[in-house]
């Protein structure tokens, strides 16, 4: 039986008496790419911050069962902040020092190891107002994945990329979901994740469909979305998501 | 300059100007990094309440303005930790309200209040050995605070919310920094004054971020600019026969002034060849 990592039951989640999420339920395993998708204000994000935790006071359960590496929808930094790249990442590790120590020589060593996995160990000792926007989000996926975690959770890491990177972000991710790691991804991109994710789950405020990519159809995407989306299907495999008022 | 030396006051006044800069400089990295430069100028004005009411009830005025610090930085944190309110909306309020609070605490004292003027410019005069042992405590406490959460310290500044996400106890830095700023603020003003603490809290760490490839760096190059400052600041009072506090400020600027023309003409001119 596949290992359950994720496990979500009647979730609701209510800022002041707007209702932001309403009775989510859901559970993700071990090797799943989950892709998440739906309108702007759906709650996509709200979703993941529950998740990881940054927000509280929900009703519902969620248990979750592995480490968990972040990366964030977009670093809000000031961008002639003195910090170089390879700090950012240490930052990733932070769990594994505590205060009053300092990081050592083999903590310096798995930067250096993850930035040459991710194809930016050029940039190690480059300050990060100098980095790119496509740059930067490798940057910040490299401290998501130094604390070597189960579960990799993304927030739109298109956003504020050029395409060219975007396609490099989700060629990594590919490379290591095959490798094992469990990944969500929320992203705006659907033609994207419907091709990328092998399951797709479709928000708005509440959860209107969990299934696997493959099985995706436009009626789906008619459920969240108010534009009339079609889903375009080549040999029974997702590719392209394009919109009928084009 | 060794005549200057001769005289007791002006060892003190030297030795605090040079404490004060210090501490204000190390501190003004993470206030220039975090955008929170209203604090200095709070913790002061808040102090004059403080110090008022020590006056009005002839009060230990170093004990008083310390409380009233520590109870600024701790109010700060509080009510700001509500999302509702924001941290500058609290200082700019209970700034206010202390500097009212003061004025009617002299109001009410009867007769003369010499010591007014010299805590809002700062007076060589008023500072003795007993400040330079306060002011020596205070910096290094900063030092420590630094050196033991270096990391954090970086963190909290670079990102706060993302630090909280990877595990640093940002609240705890937040509150710890708040009140050491307060008291580095309090115990500064008979020196530098009131009015003009501010500078120092800002300007180094201005020009630190100027040239600093790192926060390390930066930290360094801020206190050389204040430990500077500090020095020939009241070198200059002493001759010029005015308040400390307005010739440090002074030298400060003119150093961030030849600073940013240094930066300027490196990055702009130079680059472009």
């Amino acid at each position: 039986m596949r290992e359950k990592l994720i496990s979500v039951k009647d979730l609701s989640y209510k800022v002041e008496d707007t209702e932001i999420l309403k009775f989510i339920t859901f559970d993700i395993y071990r090797n799943d790419f989950v892709g998440i998708i739906g309108p702007n204000g759906a709650g996509k994000s709200t979703l993941i911050k529950l998740l990881i935790g940054e927000y509280e006071n929900y009703t519902g359960k969620i248990e979750i069962n592995g480490k968990i590496g972040y990366v964030p929808q977009k670093d809000e930094y000031d961008k002639s902040f003195p910090i170089r790249a390879f700090e950012v990442v240490l930052m990733g590790m932070y769990k594994n020092v505590g205060l009053f120590k300092k990081y050592k020589k083999e903590h310096y060593e798995k930067v250096m190891e993850i930035m040459k996995m991710l194809g930016i160990e050029y940039l190690y000792n480059r300050k990060v107002g100098k980095l790119s926007g496509g740059e930067y989000q490798r940057l910040s996926l490299a401290r998501a994945l130094i604390s070597d975690p189960d579960i990799l959770i993304l927030d739109e890491p298109e956003a504020g990329v050029d395409s060219k990177a975007q396609i490099k972000i989700y060629n990594i991710l590919e490379e290591l979901n095959k490798k094992g790691m469990t990944i969500i991804m929320v992203s705006h991109d659907i033609s994207m994740v419907v091709k990328k994710a092998n399951t797709i789950m479709c928000l708005n405020k509440t959860l209107h469909c969990h299934k696997n990519a493959i099985d995706m159809t436009s009626e789906d995407l008619k459920k969240i979305y108010s534009e009339e989306l079609e889903l375009l299907v080549h040999i029974n495999k997702p590719i392209k998501v394009v919109s009928r008022n084009d | 300059m060794i005549e200057l030396l001769s005289y007791d006051f002006m060892i003190y006044a030297i030795l605090t100007a040079v404490l004060a800069s210090f501490s204000a400089s190390l501190l003004s990295n993470y206030i220039v990094l975090k955008k929170m430069e209203f604090i200095g100028e709070g913790a002061a004005h808040t102090a004059f309440g403080g110090i008022a009411l020590a006056i009005l009830f002839d009060l230990n005025i170093d004990l008083i303005s310390i409380i009233t610090a520590i109870l600024f930085g701790t109010a700060i944190y509080f009510i700001s930790k509500k999302e509702k309110v924001n941290e500058n909306s609290v200082i700019g309020m209970l700034l206010s309200f202390s500097m009212a609070l003061g004025v009617i605490f002299l109001y009410l004292k009867p007769g003369y209040t010499p010591e007014l003027t010299s805590y809002l410019f700062g007076d060589i005069l008023m500072v003795n050995a007993e400040d330079v042992k306060i002011l020596s405590g205070v910096l290094s406490t900063i030092i420590l605070f630094i050196i033991l959460f270096n990391k954090e310290l970086k963190y909290y500044a670079y990102n706060p919310r993302m630090a909280k996400n990877f595990g640093v106890p940002v609240n705890l830095i937040s509150f710890i920094f708040l009140i050491i700023v307060s008291i580095v603020v309090v115990t500064s003003v008979k020196i530098i004054g009131i009015i003009l603490v501010t500078s120092l809290l800002i300007t180094p760490g201005v020009i630190g971020k100027l040239f600093a490839k790192s926060l390390n760096q930066m930290i360094v190059i801020s206190s050389l600019a204040g430990i500077f400052s500090g020095f020939f600041g009241i070198v200059i009072a002493y001759y010029l026969n005015i308040p400390p506090g307005p010739s440090i400020v002074v030298t400060l600027f003119s150093l961030f002034l030849i600073s940013y023309l240094i930066f300027y003409l490196k990055t702009k001119v130079f680059v472009k060849k």
